[in-house]
Parts: C-alpha cells; structure tokens; sequence
C-alpha cells in the first residue's frame, strides 16, 4: 500500500511538472497573434535569413538607455529623452551624418532655409508634413513651441533659446510675447531673429529649439503632456505607440511624416536592459541589433566583426581627456604656475603610444577641441593635427625637453637639479586604467625629463583638485557642437576652475567675448583657433587624446546614423536588410 | 474574538501610521534633492517653479502634515520623476506583472516542493531523500541572480527555447504570453520549491512520531487513511500559516528576477524610485507594501486558530 502511495506521489509529480512545461509548449501558438511588442522582437532574426528582402520584418530592436521621464519635446533633457524624441517628432532640422561619420544638418521640418548676411535672421519654409492627428504643422506651432519653453511656470530648460532676440527679457517677464525674435510670417514661413549672430544656432534648431509644439492638444492631455503618448501628437518619422516606464519604449513608422515612404523600419523596440550580461545574451541571439561597447564582450564582439559575422562601428567622439594643471597656486611642487615647465610635461609624452600601448583604443589629440566638433558648417579641426604635434616636432629630443624644463625653473628662480624636482600626479584611486594610465605618464616624464614624480592614488582626486592639492591630473570634457563650448570651459572666470587649475589669459577672455557675434563662419574658426593656439602655447592644458564611440551593429541592419551631437542613433532611414 | 480582530485592526492602523512618519522623516533626511538632477540646468524662475508644484519649498512639518492628510484620502502625492504619475498610477500599471510572477512560481514552487517534501517523508532515509535534501539545499544555496542568468544564457541564449527578456502586456497580463514567463517563473519557483520541500518533509516527520499515530496504527486503520487523514493533515499546520506570507512577497516581487528579465514589475521600480529619490512614490509604496504584510500576519493569526484548534488567542477562552 505504502508503495502504491509513493507511485502515486511520483506521478502526481510527474503532471505537475508536465503541466508546467506544457503551459509552456501552449505558448507558441498563444503568443503568435499577440499585440505586445516582444512577440516580433525574439522571431526577427530568424525571419531575416530565411526571407527575401521586400518581406523582411522591418523591425529594429535597440536598447533604451539613460533616464527617460518625459517625450515632451520641449520639456525634454536627458539623452534617453531626446533619442526618443528625436525620432518621433521632426525638428526644422534633422542631425544625422555624412559619409566620413560627421554630423550634419539636413532640412526636416523645412524644405529650405535663409540665414540674413548679419546672421541674425533665419527664415524657414516648411514643408507639408502633418502631425499623427491629420492636421497639418504650420508656422504658429514653432512660436507656440517657443514660448512655451520661455515661460518659467513650465520649468523648461532655456539654454537652446536664450540667442532668440528678447528670450531672456521675455522669461524674465520683461516683455511681451510679440517682441520674442520669432514670428510666423504666414502659414508655411516662421522666422527668428537672434540678440546676435550665433553660430551654433542651427544646432539649437536641430537639437531642440527647432521642435514645433500644439498648443490644443497639450492643454486637452488630462495628465503632464509628454508622459502619456496616448495624449500625444507626433511629426517624425515614428509615433510612440508604447512607454512602459523603466522598461520599455515602442516606436511604429509614422505614416504622415512628410518622408514616410523612405521610413522603412515598421517598429522600432527599445528595451530597458539593466544587465550586461543580459545584452549580451540579447545581441547574441540576435534579439538585439545594436549594442554598446563593454569591456567584458568587446574583445570577443571585435573578434566576430573581424570575421564578418557583425558590425563594429568606431569613430571619434566629442570627448576630450587632458592634462590639468595646478596653474592658480602653482601645485605641490610650486612649479605649475610656469608655462615652460607645463609644455615640457605635454610635449614629453607621445600620445600615439599612449593611445596604443595604454587604451588601445581613442584617437591621438593634438589640439583641444576635438576633430569632430564644426564650426557652424565648417570643419575646425583634423584628425592628428594640431599646435602640440607642431611643438612636439620643435622639441623633439629629451634633451630640448629638459631645457625647456630648466628655462622654467629658471624664470622661477628655483634652484634646483631636475633629479631633485617631485612632481605630484593625483589619480582616483577606484579607476585601475587611469592609474595604469598614470604610471605611464609618470614613467615616461622621469625618463625623458628625468625628474621625480609622485603617483598619488587617492579617493578624493577631484576634491584635491578643487582645492588645488596637487600638480597634475588628467581630466576630461564633453562640449557641444561648437569650438566655444570647448575653449571657454579652459579659461577661468568663464569656465570650470577645478577643471584647468584655473589657468586664465585676458587676451584669451577678451577673443571669447566677441567670438561669437562674428557672422562669418571662416572669420569665426580663425579666432576660434587663436584662442585655442593662445592656451596651447602656454600650456593651459596639455591634451592627449580624444574619446570615441563605439557600437556592434548585426550585419543586417543598414542606414543608422551614429551622430556626436544628436541622438546616439538616428534610424529615421534604417532598415533590415534579407542578409 | 470580535473584540481580538477590533483590537489587531487598531493595531495595524497605528503601525501603519508609524511606518509612514518614519518613512517620510527618513526619506525627507536622506541626502540628495530628488529635484536637483531636473533643476541644476534650470534658470532660477523655473527652478522655483518646479519646487513650488512638488511643495519642496514649503517647511519640513507643513510637508508631513500635507502627505498625511492626502494619505487619508488616499493621495500620495506625484511622481517628482514622472511628471502627473501617480501612485494609484504605477500601483495599476506594475502590481498586476510583479503579482502573475509571483503567483505563478508560488503555485509551481508550493506544489512541487510539497510532493518532494512528501515523497522524501515517506521514503525516509532512501537515495529519493537524499537527492531531495541535496537538491533543496543547493537551490537554496545559489541566489536567484546566478540562476537567473544562465536559465536565460543556455534557455534563451544558447538552445533559443525562450526569449531573453520581455513579459507580457495588455490582453495577455495576466493569461498568455507563456513563453515569457517561463524564465522567470522558474527561477524565482525554485526556491519555494527548497522551502517547501524542507518543510513539508520535516513537518510530515514530526506528525509521524506522535504517539497518535501509532495509535491510528494499532487501531488498524489503512496506511493511506493513517497518511491522508491523520499525518498530512496535521503537518499542513505550518505550511498554511507560512503560505500567506510568501503569496505577500510574491505579490511584491522580485527585485533581481525583474532586473534580469526586464520586467516592468513593482519591485524593480520601487528600487528606481529610491535610487531617483522619487519621495511621493517611495513612501506610497512603503505603505502599500507595509499594509498588504500587516494584513497577511493579521490573517496569519486568525488562520491558527482556523487550522488548528490547540492555539487559542490571547484574551480568548481558557
């Protein structure tokens, strides 16, 4: 009896068991007609190799990454906002890239523009597009748009608009809304006028400013516009259909966008993926399309790029890691105040080799600002050129190193042999690579200049520098797409004291504040690199590389632009292709 | 017993009201301004603007009073992160998902860990004991983020039996969409099923050496009449007591599991609402969470008394 209560035990587990896995097998056939996103999201690839092109599923499956806790256009600030954005909704301009990676601007919102020959005024025409709603966009939705955003009771942020004529006089309740520098000529046309010429405005235009807004619909939406995309209108080349927040974000093509018929993707899933181990599992099983760099998969990711089995997409960004100086009180040693000695510290270390032997990765800096940053239309500067390749050409050899370092000592009036100087290179201790990097520099320095100097791994290495406890570090920055947002950043009381160890120059204050009200783009890059050769011939700072983005891409996926001062992605012209 | 319940139901009241001063005063003393990451970039107007339509400008008292009152009526307040989200809001949005997961890997743990715990009872002492113990304490062993993730690397990632991540929505919340919850399910079920496996066995162990049974047994009444009526019933004393607690966690969720699977469950926010500083929506969910375990120890009690006879509650009858 008690066997047959065990047989009967066993088979009871035996059902429940089978029961579980056969919930599960049900599931196929379940789920096949299922409206969630996740169903196409997990079949994508197999449907990819087995189909022809013009069946393909065009569904792209991306991550969502960074805070997202509003899509309202205007309202919007963090990056994991403004990529959503972005493709939901069509600025004036749209930023995506050339064929060399750059970013550019093409005409979204407007079939063409006019800038006035002072710069002040833009005029733009717009194209006939539509909101999802079926009603047509028009002039007044970018006034509306505008100030909107200049009002302080909707708590926006008003840096993109404030080189609009009256924005501040506006927000600070100082004037009337018809005096604001933007006004709708007629149904098709809206014009702005700025305080003074600006050449990054264009940028603004595309990144934030140029996003039209309906004033109807933002006061019918019952909750906060722009965390419910059921209340919401959009006029790019997606709609948001979807937002589980914290989770995830669904994007279907828009077929009212003024461009629809070359939007091929037909869903966009973006999903939040907190583990990376969980986004390499994704992208390996090709569940995920794109995936960014990560030190424990890269290897092996670069490895398959080299096999052609995926796409390794590396190009140089907007980050620009320097050398900061203890300039205001001379550092630890006393010796940062003098211009000689910081060149001789710059010009000493090879940054190719750094590049190579520390990262093995970024691209070599020769100048501050980095290659990929334009001014206005114009590139600034190239790739491994700059005024510090110059100087290193000058000073070539250790021994004009050292010479170069005693005329500083010199001119301080310090007595001493370089074997006796101590450097003091401060480095947070919780980042092994810098220290690793550190070392480097610290190698390099004692057997080229033969001084001393001092690795100083510590906890607290930005406090240190606020207080200017030390000789040396290395710091980085991330401008926007202008030379400007780069070089005021150096030059204290404009910029960030901690960041340079104060280093100011009064011919460089007096160029930064002209620098911008020049119309011509040329005239404007040439002060722009008179302020930059200023700093570098004295050594303000001593950059050494510029940072890059990289991205794995499946083979199959075509036409994402990867920009540096837009979105990370711009998949407006995407598709899968039947790879 | 009327006047028992009366007496608990004031009791959870006022504890109630504890956790929610001791919340507010912690979080309101926790350091970082949960406005400041949206505000730092902000022109002065604006900034005060926005202080001004969270009562963050307003004095630390007047605020506690403020949220009390609102939590009378049920109103905790919005979201600082999600602008015209509230509590009622993402409680809708999010409970149902972190409840199906939880149920679902209850309902699979609990009964497959009772059947082992009863198999490895009765065949005390034989290999399908051992493999029982070892298996229980191995499940118990490793956490659920190791197991988590290679069920989804060699499931989903390698045989592709599964999709890695995703749950559920809309019509399918809380039926359909199976293939999704497998994952999770399991990993979160196998340590009820340890639990209660571990539980049952030594439970049923504890009924088979009491004196009443072997009485059943010289009375000759039949083994399955002996296991059915006398020891399985008797040993489901502490399961049903502990069975209302684990459905309140599960209701809860997982943490880890909605980490790994990306799945837009309570748990999951509730720890970005901390991490965001998110105020109205961490206290709301500190008092929601507090509430529904409050209830379930106060239906713990009464449950006792229920199943077992023996356990009088104190002020009842002697």
């Amino acid at each position: 009896m008690k066997k047959k209560l065990t047989s009967l035990l066993a088979l009871l587990l035996t059902a429940a068991l089978l029961l579980s896995l056969a919930a599960c097998g049900s599931s196929e056939t379940t789920t096949t007609d299922s409206t969630t996103g996740d169903d196409t999201a997990d079949d994508t690839a197999e449907e990819v190799t087995t189909e022809s092109a013009s069946t393909v599923e065009q569904t792209l499956n991306i991550l969502l990454s960074g805070t997202v806790n509003t899509l309202d256009p205007t309202g919007s600030s963090w990056t994991g906002e403004y990529q959503i954005v972005s493709q939901s909704q069509a600025s004036l301009l749209r930023i995506i890239t050339d064929d060399d990676g750059n970013d550019i601007y093409v005409e979204d919102g407007c079939e063409s523009y006019d800038v006035s020959e002072d710069g002040l005024v833009y005029t733009f025409y717009l194209r006939e597009n539509y909101w999802s709603d079926g009603v047509k966009v028009v002039a007044q939705d970018y006034v509306d748009s505008v100030l909107r955003n200049l009002n302080p009771e909707n708590g926006f942020s008003t840096t993109e608009y404030l080189p609009i004529k009256n924005a501040q006089a506006y927000y600070d309740g100082e004037c009337d809304a018809s005096e604001v520098g933007v006004v709708a000529i007629d149904e098709n046309t809206v014009e702005y006028t700025l305080e003074e010429p600006n050449s990054t405005f264009l940028y603004y235009i595309a990144y934030r400013a140029g996003y039209p807004c309906r004033l109807d619909v933002i006061e019918a939406a019952t909750s906060t516009y722009g965390t419910d995309v059921s209340e919401m209108v959009f006029n790019g080349p997606f709609t948001v259909v979807e937002w589980v927040k914290e989770n995830k974000v669904t994007l279907e093509k828009n077929e009212l966008y003024w461009d629809a018929e070359n939007v091929q993707l037909e869903t966009v899933v973006m999903q939040y993926v907190a583990e990376y181990s969980t986004q390499a599992t994704l992208f390996d099983a090709q569940q995920l399309d794109i995936v960014g760099y990560n030190d424990d998969y890269g290897a092996d990711w670069e490895a398959q790029a080299e096999a052609g089995t995926i796409d390794y997409i590396n190009k140089v960004g907007a980050y620009t890691y320097f050398l900061a100086f203890a300039i205001e009180n001379g550092g630890n040693s006393g010796l940062m105040g003098n211009a000689n000695i910081r060149q001789a510290l710059s010009l000493a270390i090879d940054r190719e080799e750094l590049c190579e032997t520390i990262w093995g990765r970024y691209e070599p800096a020769y100048a501050f600002v980095p290659s990929a940053v334009p001014c206005g239309t114009l590139t600034y500067n190239t790739a491994g050129e700059g005024l510090v390749k110059t100087l290193q050409e000058q000073y070539s050899t250790d021994e004009a190193l050292q010479e170069l370092f005693l005329t500083g000592l010199d001119e301080l009036g310090v007595d001493l042999e370089l074997s006796e100087v101590v450097i003091d290179f401060v480095v947070e201790a919780d980042n092994v690579a810098y220290q690793t990097q550190a070392e480097y520099i610290a190698q390099t320095w004692q057997n080229r200049l033969g001084i001393q100097v001092n690795v100083d791994v510590t906890t607290d290495a930005e406090e240190r520098q606020q207080q200017l406890d030390y000789d040396v570090g290395v710091n980085g920055w991330e401008g926007g797409a202008s030379p400007y947002n780069y070089l005021f950043v150096v030059n204290v009381p404009y910029g960030l004291k901690y960041l340079t160890g104060v280093y100011t120059n009064e011919y460089v204050n007096e160029l930064l504040e002209t620098v911008t009200s020049i119309a011509d783009e040329a005239e404007q890059a040439e002060i722009y690199h008179e302020i930059e050769n200023t700093i570098l011939e004295e050594a303000g700072v001593g950059p050494l590389y510029f940072s890059d983005v990289r991205y794995f891409q499946q083979t199959y996926v075509e036409g994402v632009y990867y920009t540096n001062f837009g979105p990370a992605y711009d998949f407006s012209h995407a598709y899968i292709s039947a790879e | 017993m009327v006047k028992y319940v009366i007496r608990r139901f004031l009791e959870l009241l006022l504890a109630l009201f504890l956790i929610a001063t001791a919340t507010f005063f912690l979080t309101a003393a926790a350091p970082g301004d949960p406005l400041i990451a949206r505000t730092m970039s902000l022109p002065e107007a604006s900034r005060e603007a926005l202080y001004a339509k969270y009562g963050l400008d307003k004095p630390l008292m007047e605020r506690y009073v403020i949220t009390m009152k609102g939590m009378l009526h049920g109103d905790f307040g919005e979201s600082v992160v999600y602008e015209g989200q509230t509590l009622q809001d993402i409680l809708r949005d999010k409970l149902p998902v972190s409840a199906r997961l939880g149920l679902q890997a209850l309902l699979l743990g609990v009964i497959v860990g009772l059947l082992l715990g009863i198999l490895a009872a009765i065949k005390r002492e034989t290999w399908i004991d051992r493999v029982v113990v070892v298996f229980a304490v191995l499940l118990m062993s490793v956490p659920e983020l190791v197991l988590g993730l290679m069920f989804q690397k060699f499931f989903a990632g390698t045989l592709k039996w599964f999709p890695v991540i995703g749950w559920p929505s809309g019509d399918q919340l809380w039926l359909g969409g199976w293939k999704y919850t497998v994952l999770p399910t399991l990993s979160c079920a196998l340590l009820h099923i340890a639990t209660y496996s571990r539980l049952m066995k030594t439970s049923i162990l504890d009924v088979m050496d009491q004196d009443y049974i072997l009485t059943a047994r010289s009375k000759g009444l039949s083994e399955p009449r002996i296991v059915w009526s006398h020891i399985l019933r008797n040993s489901f004393i502490p399961i049903v007591t502990r069975l209302p607690v684990s459905v309140a966690t599960c209701i809860t969720g997982s943490f880890i599991i909605e980490k790994i699977f990306s799945i837009p469950g309570i748990a999951a926010y509730y720890i970005e609402a901390v991490s965001a500083n998110d105020l109205s929506i961490v206290l709301g969910e500190t008092v929601f969470i507090a509430a529904l375990f409050i209830a379930v120890v106060f239906l713990t009690d009464i449950l006792y008394t229920v199943v077992d006879p023996r356990i009088r509650i104190q002020g009842g009858k002697r």
